[in-house]
């Protein structure tokens, strides 16, 4: 019976994980990785509100967020274009179309990109209907300086929506990305890649703050108890 | 020189005059209702027309074979009794033509054989089954659910293969709410690691309140049927869009084979239009039939039986009444109306 500690937590390990949270190889164990999870039940399905609002704040306060976006629309040009209180690109990448990376150049295509620094807007992140959340098929750059959008270029890595998402962060960092935040399976769980271990540090301190002030507490667990505790996690919701 | 022949030397009924070609046929009898085929040498170009399809309908002939060397077979139906001329042109010129004369019962020395009970039993002439244009109601159905919603009947609801995201997903049963905009809540039947059980399994994930999805909760794994239902679909899904596209491709093909073209296109049209909805109605009324018997995985199974059925069903109905409608307009003469003095 796993302790009552971890009613409203969210759970971090950085130690090596199995496959089938759809991470990838990932963390790596190497201190620069950390795999996140949550013991609040949902009502409604998929992130619950204070979690999903405890992480954006954390990472809003750690720099700016990026994140694919449908939503917002981005008009077709390749570089940001301010959008009220947001900025919006439309940036290229290789195709997720088996028939498309057939054709010549790899088969890239295009998707929009939504820079912000506002918690309600960087919150849709979970919501795309189009980059799922829940498919694994969703992502967030965090970047310094926060006054301003990524310096992001086409093509974008690749790898931002393979399994080996966390490589992404070396060919990032030119840009300003200190971190990426990519969902796992059935977007239960998420994956975050750090550039370097201050970089975590930070997030770590940010995201207890903002945990506690959305109720929630932070508990780092080992990958074992990760799984068991999540498994548990309808028992644990008050 | 183009003529008219009959198949397989036959004498029974096809009356040889020999002044085109030494086999060239000048006159054929068909008995009432009965359908008897009429082959063309060298007419690749030629339009085809009965000039009375009361008649004989001009209904394509149901043209089995179009060589590139010309030969052609055309089965024509005796659908009242009387005669018509089959002409063959090109632009408007002449080339040749053949008498056609329907009667209930021919009392000629060499009737026509009556096989008219066994119209329904067999075809006429055997090869036509290898020329037959591959087309039909089996890949428009199955090509139809591919890509289609299909309604759940009292519900927000929609039952379809397809989870509409940037990529592919590992679920292959979705439950969609019709309008649900940015938020796109969603029922879907998963395969992979579940992290209530710790153990990859097929189960429910879901996206929205339980109480829009038949109180169905996130996480919960499905039994024996639910991993059926979940192979089944991602075969459906896949295998429906390779006829999807095999039923399009094989469709343009008939078109640009087909003796009258414009007449088959008007079928190939209606009869995809009609799948369509076949599968949307019938579907939506399988998907009423199933959540009653059990939501969620009932509610798929009947959606997609009943979208099949539908679609086949639509497809064949649609292209056969498209088929009749073409006839008779082309049968149509509209005569002008008197034109009277200004009073």
């Amino acid at each position: 019976m796993v302790e009552r500690a971890y009613i409203n937590a969210i759970l971090l390990t950085d130690e090596p994980g199995e496959r089938h949270w759809q991470l990838g190889a990932f963390p790596a164990g190497d201190g620069l990785g950390m795999m996140v999870g949550w013991t609040v039940e949902s009502p409604e399905g998929g992130v619950p509100a204070s979690v999903a609002t405890a992480l954006v704040r954390a990472m809003a306060r750690c720099g700016r967020i990026a994140f694919p976006s449908s939503i917002r629309s981005s008009g077709d040009r390749d570089r940001w274009q301010k959008q009220g209180e947001d900025d919006v690109a439309r940036l290229a990448i290789a195709t997720q179309s088996p028939w498309g990376r057939l054709l010549p150049g790899g088969g890239l295509t295009t998707i929009s990109l939504l820079s912000t620094r506002r918690e309600e807007a960087a919150l849709d992140l979970f919501e795309d209907p189009y980059f799922q959340w829940w498919n694994a098929s969703q992502f967030a750059l965090v970047s310094q300086p926060p006054e301003m959008p990524p310096r992001l270029a086409s093509p974008l890595p690749a790898e931002l929506f393979e399994d080996n998402w966390s490589e992404a962060i070396a060919p990032l960092q030119a840009a300003g990305i200190e971190m990426i935040m990519r969902s796992g399976v059935d977007g239960d769980v998420c994956g975050v890649a750090f550039r370097s271990r201050p970089t975590r540090n930070d997030f770590e301190a940010m995201l207890n703050t903002a945990a506690a002030e959305c109720g929630l507490v932070v508990r780092t667990v080992s990958n074992a108890a990760f799984g068991q505790i999540l498994s548990e996690a309808s028992n644990l919701s008050s | 020189m183009a003529h008219f022949f009959a198949p397989d030397h036959r004498t029974d009924g096809y009356e040889v005059d020999g002044k085109l070609a030494p086999d060239s046929v000048w006159r054929m009898r068909i008995l009432t209702g009965q359908r008897r085929v009429i082959g063309l040498w060298g007419g690749q170009d030629l339009q085809v027309q009965s000039n009375n399809p009361s008649v004989v309908p001009n209904d394509g002939f149901e043209e089995t074979a179009s060589r590139a060397d010309g030969l052609r077979m055309l089965s024509l139906l005796g659908k009242f009794p009387g005669t018509s001329m089959l002409e063959c042109r090109l632009g408007g010129n002449l080339w040749c033509s053949l008498q056609v004369s329907v009667a209930d019962v021919d009392l000629s020395p060499n009737p026509p054989l009556d096989d008219r009970q066994y119209a329904l039993l067999s075809p006429e002439w055997n090869v036509f089954g290898k020329f037959e244009p591959a087309s039909g109601s089996v890949p428009a159905a199955f090509g139809v659910l591919s890509v289609a919603r299909i309604p759940v009947p009292g519900t927000n609801l929609v039952v379809e293969l397809n989870s509409r995201g940037w990529k592919g997903s590992t679920s292959t049963v979705f439950i969609w709410e019709k309008d649900g905009g940015r938020y796109a809540r969603h029922l879907r039947l998963d395969y992979g690691y579940n992290e209530r059980t710790k153990t990859v399994d097929y189960h429910w994930n879901r996206k929205g309140p339980a109480k829009e999805f038949w109180g169905i909760q996130d996480h919960s794994p499905v039994g024996k049927g639910g991993e059926a239902l979940f192979k089944t679909a991602k075969y459906l899904k896949w295998g429906g869009r390779v006829l999807l596209v095999v039923g399009i491709t094989m469709d343009v093909i008939s078109i640009a084979t087909a003796s009258n073209p414009l007449r088959r296109a008007t079928q190939v049209v209606a009869g995809w239009a009609a799948a369509w909805a076949g599968c949307k109605v019938v579907g939506a009324f399988g998907a009423g039939i199933g959540t009653g018997i059990e939501p969620g995985g009932g509610t798929a199974v009947g959606g997609f039986v009943g979208c099949i059925i539908g679609g086949a069903i639509g497809y064949y109905a649609g292209s056969e009444v498209a088929g009749e409608v073409y006839d008779w307009a082309e049968g149509t003469i509209f005569a002008p109306l008197p034109e009277t003095a200004p009073q």
